[in-house]
């Protein structure tokens, strides 16, 4: 039964695929469950009109079981079976419904043809239908068949078209050119032989099936049982068919299926051609977003970004504001001295006033009078030109311009934030001398200098214990406002300087730093967004087809595994 | 009759303009089959009542239609042999008096007979081993004191895999059949592959004759009741069973050859022209209805785009004039005249002083009379940035609209239309607007100029009495009612905020020319539209329309 599972794993796999490409489901080839049970071996003898497949039956069963008319007419009309008296039930059993009244059934006693049926199939060929109905209804239960063709029949449509549905193996298949006597005289019987086997060779490479095999490949003249290649025919067919040979041949019928529905759905589908093709495309949208949003059109973006200074200021002051969250008293004193600071400090470093200032996200991303939108649409539209075939997988455009600027503005805020932390990571930690030249004017302004200042105007020595005394009895009585305002002041001073200076530095670290950091930004953050935008249904349809390339590999190896098992169950 | 004579005039016209036609790229099959079709019209029309019959021989492989083609010409020019299809291309045996005048008409309407051919001629008794090769026709002349009344063609097979790799050649060129012969032989006289062939020569009322080739059977029962069957299936009343020769490669004098030739030549009818005419219109109307909807897209697509540019231009905000002048030239220009005593002045003259330093300079623009012309040697519009302003209004206008084309369902559903409309370009071209602009520009600051250096407020009351007389009647109400209160000076801030005056005019007629540049520009787009309008659609008016429409019209009258 486990067969039959895998049948209908194929089966179901052969519809997904047709909603997942934009091709038909293929019409597979089958065999019943039934003829896996019994050990019958069924041989249809199949063929177009008039090609004596009426003849060959009855030259091989020895007798007249099929009417054969000497008159022009429509010939056979309902399929005959040339069957051992003891296997009429077990034929019956198998064929069930579909052979009602369709099959007449000619019994015989002959030892050598037990287990082995022939059956005598009307025209595939004709204009009337039913003839055709019968071949599609009685295939499927067949092993082996008899493809009965003439010199004049064999180039026909119909033999590749049954072959493509038909579930034999090639082992099981023998292609006959009856009539041969009719180019007797024109060819001989190896060019011929080579010419019909090339035909029928090269439409089967087109179709993808297996040609017919050439040692199954035999010239006879049904009328002549002796001539040409008629007794290794009837040699081949009439003998005893032992169990072993009938279950190897039914395995073999079985890889064969498996095979060849495999293989068609492959080229049918063209599943790994169409992964690679995605991959193609994919990769051409990875290349062709570098090399629209790479070169000129980075360095128009970044100088706009870099131009907008209303971002550079927060990024400066972002970066000032870590940079001081060390040192209290200047991370108080720079709240309300921000406005000064960061003017003057922007000025000190030089940090030139941009002549444009884009305010729109969709203005900076402008490039040859196109949005950042637009080159997606054309990127988007290259491809569809590319791959016209992948154009139902790249699914409905998306609305490009909401999705570019609200990433753009995104991506803005990440740089931002990116180059912030970056840079504040790298700000050394201050060293103990840094920390004194910061501290010391707290005490230098208010206390050491006014100290030193009296010392100095003290008359006499400058360095004596008075001097020292005067000093601090002026400090304490001049502990007053006015003193105290002078110091301040000092203060103030001193420390709004060294802010400026320290912001002025950040600046131009923040000018220098920042244009790498946005190549880093554009480069592997926003480009590879694109292209994501760009791919994501592409990359979905590679993951479902990738999915189902495994499931046939899978349904492949399950079938091989089963037809092991099959084969040492009967070695056994 | 009169139908038919319109008709057949209207087909030499579709002929004679079939370069037009293919360069309108509809539907390749079937204009090519139309202009196929016609060719035939025009032959069969020219060459008269009592022309000459196209014969074909229509069968699957190994029937025996090489053979027979060779016993009719009594040569052997056609391949025979027992392999699969042996011949590829048509075969034609005329003669020559009749390809002369084939040849006679082709001066004037350009290849007629077979035309998707490429034409080899073999003169009499030559025989060439590439006979009857893929895409080639090639035509036996003989000239004979027997007036042969039909051109023989040998066509493919009808079965084999190879045939139909060449999509059936043969049922290709039936339609050019006066009579087909269907040879068969007795594997194939009930093979469904005649089925095809024999609806269309049914549809055609093409002559036929039935040849059965029988190298099987003992004896033919011609009575018998599947052959009565295969009888009216091919519509003859008797099958000529030709016998199996042997030894030999053609028929010569076969009693059963002898009364087929016969019948052949006893053929006179040829095929009517009404079922051709009538497939004819078939494919005409499909080209119609191509070319129409066609229409129909484009002219959606038109009217859809001028609305969305009217939309464009109504949605988008005038140009502010911040954006492209300097800030002085600009609080010169909002108050010029009796605006200059607003309260906003003094705001303004403030700030100025503490930008530059400047008292004089800054009160002059302030509050100053500004005939000196200083002011004028400022006026300097930012032409870069206009210019930038206006591409981006364009760039957005234009992508919009083109989002708008690319996405129509309409023409998505024409595969041509829709690929002229991608190739499109979406870019603004930015040189041809730019020097309209400079005119503008031009204009209005020659405008700006002349306010500024007529202003005084004589001259700014001369200019605009509706202003003078508001804050007149404004400053006597306000002195009137709250007295000492200096309110005064509010009066013309507000008057600063009313669009009136000669600058305000100045101003918005600026503003409307940028936008109608930026229209203009859009609307090259409905331009383009027209220009593959042009390499697509055939107008109405057009002599091959009208010659189509009559084709199509045609609507048959048996007889």
């Amino acid at each position: 039964m486990k067969i039959e599972t895998l049948r209908n794993q194929l089966d179901s796999l052969n519809i997904e695929l047709e909603r997942l490409t934009d091709r038909e489901a293929l019409e597979l080839a089958s065999q019943t469950g039934a003829a896996e049970e019994d050990s019958l071996f069924l041989y249809g003898i199949v063929g177009g009109k008039d090609v004596g497949k009426t003849s060959l039956i009855n030259q091989l069963a020895g007798a007249r079981i099929s009417i054969d008319s000497d008159v022009l007419d429509e010939g056979t009309n309902i399929a005959v079976a040339y069957c051992s008296e003891a296997d009429i039930p077990a034929l019956e059993k198998r064929l069930g419904a579909d052979a009602r009244e369709r099959l007449k059934i000619v019994p015989h006693e002959r030892e050598e043809l037990k287990n082995v049926v022939l059956i005598d199939f009307p025209d595939f060929d004709s204009r009337f239908l039913l003839h055709r109905d019968d071949v599609k209804r009685f295939g499927k239960h067949l092993q082996g068949m008899v493809w009965v063709t003439t010199p004049r029949k064999y180039g026909d449509h119909e033999f590749i078209e049954q072959l493509e549905t038909v579930a034999q193996s090639s082992d099981n298949y023998y292609v006959i050119l009856n009539k041969f006597d009719q180019v007797a005289g024109k060819a001989d019987l190896p060019s011929v032989r080579e010419e019909v086997l090339a035909y029928l060779t090269r439409d089967c490479k087109k179709k993808n099936v297996t040609p017919p095999d050439s040692s199954r490949f035999l010239m006879i003249s049904a009328l002549d049982p002796e001539a040409y290649e008629f007794p290794q025919l009837h040699s081949r067919l009439v003998r005893i068919h032992s169990p072993e040979e009938i279950a190897k041949a039914k395995a073999k019928n079985l890889r064969a299926e498996f095979d060849k529905n495999l293989a068609r759905i492959r080229s049918h589908f063209a599943l790994s051609d169409k992964i690679e093709e995605i991959d193609e495309a994919l990769e051409s949208i990875c290349q062709t977003v570098h090399e629209i949003y790479g070169g000129d059109y980075f360095d128009t973006v970044q100088k706009r970004v870099e131009a907008m200074e209303e971002l550079r200021r927060r990024i400066s002051r972002g970066l000032f504001t870590r940079r001081i969250e060390g040192w209290p008293i200047l991370r108080s004193l720079f709240y309300p001295l921000a406005g000064i600071v960061s003017t003057l400090g922007n000025r000190f470093a030089f940090a030139k006033t941009p002549d444009e200032t884009p305010e729109d996200p969709r203005d900076a991303l402008r490039y040859e009078g196109m949005t950042a939108a637009g080159w997606m649409r054309n990127i988007r539209e290259k491809t569809e030109m590319e791959y016209p075939h992948l154009k139902r997988d790249m699914g409905p455009a998306p609305k490009f311009p909401e999705v570019v600027e609200q990433k753009f503005i995104h991506l803005i805020r990440d740089y931002e934030e990116q180059i912030v932390n970056r840079l504040s990571e790298g700000a050394p930690t201050p060293t103990i001398v840094r920390r004194i030249l910061v501290y010391a004017p707290l005490i230098w302004f208010p206390i050491l200098q006014p100290l030193l200042v009296q010392m100095i105007q003290y008359e006499g020595s400058l360095f004596s214990i008075a001097a020292l005394g005067s000093g601090f009895a002026a400090l304490i009585s001049l502990f007053g406002a006015g003193q105290l305002l002078q110091s301040l002041v000092f203060l103030l001073v001193f420390y709004a300087t060294w802010l400026i200076f320290l912001y002025s530095q950040g600046v131009r670290i923040v000018i220098k730093e920042g244009h790498q950091e946005f190549h880093n930004t554009w480069f592997q953050q926003f480009l590879p967004w694109i292209i994501e935008a760009l791919s994501t249904p592409l990359q979905k349809t590679r993951i479902k087809l990738t999915e189902k390339n495994t499931q046939l590999q899978e349904i492949e190896t399950n079938v091989q595994k089963e037809l092991d098992r099959m084969m040492e169950g009967r070695g056994n | 009759m009169a139908v038919d004579k319109q008709m057949t005039g209207a087909i030499q016209n579709l002929v004679l303009s079939a370069k037009q036609l293919k360069s309108l790229s509809f539907t390749p099959e079937v204009s090519s089959a139309l202009m196929t079709l016609a060719s035939l019209g025009v032959l069969r029309h020219n060459l008269g009542r009592d022309r000459i019959l196209f014969v074909g021989l229509i069968g699957c492989t190994g029937t025996g239609k090489s053979t027979l083609f060779n016993s009719m010409a009594g040569q052997a020019v056609s391949q025979t042999g027992w392999r699969a299809h042996n011949t590829c291309g048509p075969v034609v045996l005329i003669q020559d008096t009749f390809l002369k005048a084939i040849e006679d008409l082709e001066q004037r309407f350009g290849s007629l007979l077979l035309p998707a051919f490429q034409r080899g001629v073999l003169s009499p008794g030559e025989s060439a081993s590439t006979v009857g090769a893929p895409g080639i026709m090639q035509l036996i002349q003989f000239s004979s004191r027997q007036r042969h009344p039909f051109a023989l063609i040998d066509l493919p097979d009808i079965n084999t895999t190879l045939a139909r790799d060449d999509n059936l050649l043969a049922l290709e060129i039936l339609p050019w059949l006066d009579a087909v012969v269907f040879l068969v032989d007795d594997e194939t006289i009930y093979h469904r592959d005649y089925e095809r062939p024999v609806t269309v020569t049914n549809e055609l009322k093409q002559s036929r004759l039935c040849v059965l080739n029988n190298r099987g059977r003992d004896r033919v029962d011609l009575d018998h009741h599947d052959l009565i069957e295969a009888k009216s299936f091919y519509g003859v009343e008797r099958i000529h069973v030709l016998p199996e020769i042997r030894g030999k490669d053609r028929f010569e004098n076969e009693p059963e050859f002898t009364q087929f030739k016969q019948d052949l030549f006893n053929l006179s009818a040829p095929a009517p022209d009404p079922p051709l005419f009538k497939r004819i219109a078939g494919l005409a109307k499909t080209v119609i209805d191509e070319n129409q909807q066609r229409l129909d897209a484009l002219n959606s697509l038109e009217e859809e785009t001028s609305v969305q540019i009217q939309n464009q231009i109504a949605k988008q905000p005038a140009l502010s004039l911040e954006k492209i002048l300097n800030d002085d030239v600009l609080q010169a220009l909002n108050h010029l005249g009796l605006k200059r005593f607003a309260i906003t002045n003094v705001a303004q003259f403030f700030k100025r002083v503490f930008r530059t330093g400047s008292l004089k300079r800054s009160f002059q623009i302030a509050f100053g009379d500004r005939k000196d012309g200083g002011l004028s040697q400022i006026f300097r519009m930012d032409g870069a940035k206009l210019e930038n302003e206006v591409a981006t209004r364009l760039a957005d206008g234009r992508e919009r609209i083109h989002e708008m084309i690319r996405r129509d369902q309409l023409a998505e559903s024409i595969p041509l239309l829709s690929s002229r409309l991608r190739e499109m370009d979406a870019r603004a071209d930015s040189e041809s607007y730019k020097v309209s602009l400079k005119k503008i520009v031009g204009e209005f600051e020659r405008e700006c100029q002349g306010l500024i250096t007529q202003d005084s407020v004589s001259a700014s009351i001369k200019n605009d009495p509706l202003l003078a007389v508001a804050l007149l009647t404004g400053l006597i109400i306000d002195f009137a009612t709250i007295p000492y209160f200096g309110s005064w000076l509010l009066v013309p801030s507000a008057f600063k905020y009313l669009p009136l005056g000669k600058f305000e005019s100045a101003k918005r007629r600026f503003q409307k020319s940028i936008q109608d540049v930026i229209e203009q520009n859009l609307f090259k787009i409905r331009d383009q539209l027209r220009e593959i309008r042009g390499g697509l659609i055939l107008e109405k008016t057009d002599p091959l329309f009208k010659a189509l429409q009559i084709c199509a019209g045609y609507s048959g009258h048996e007889n």
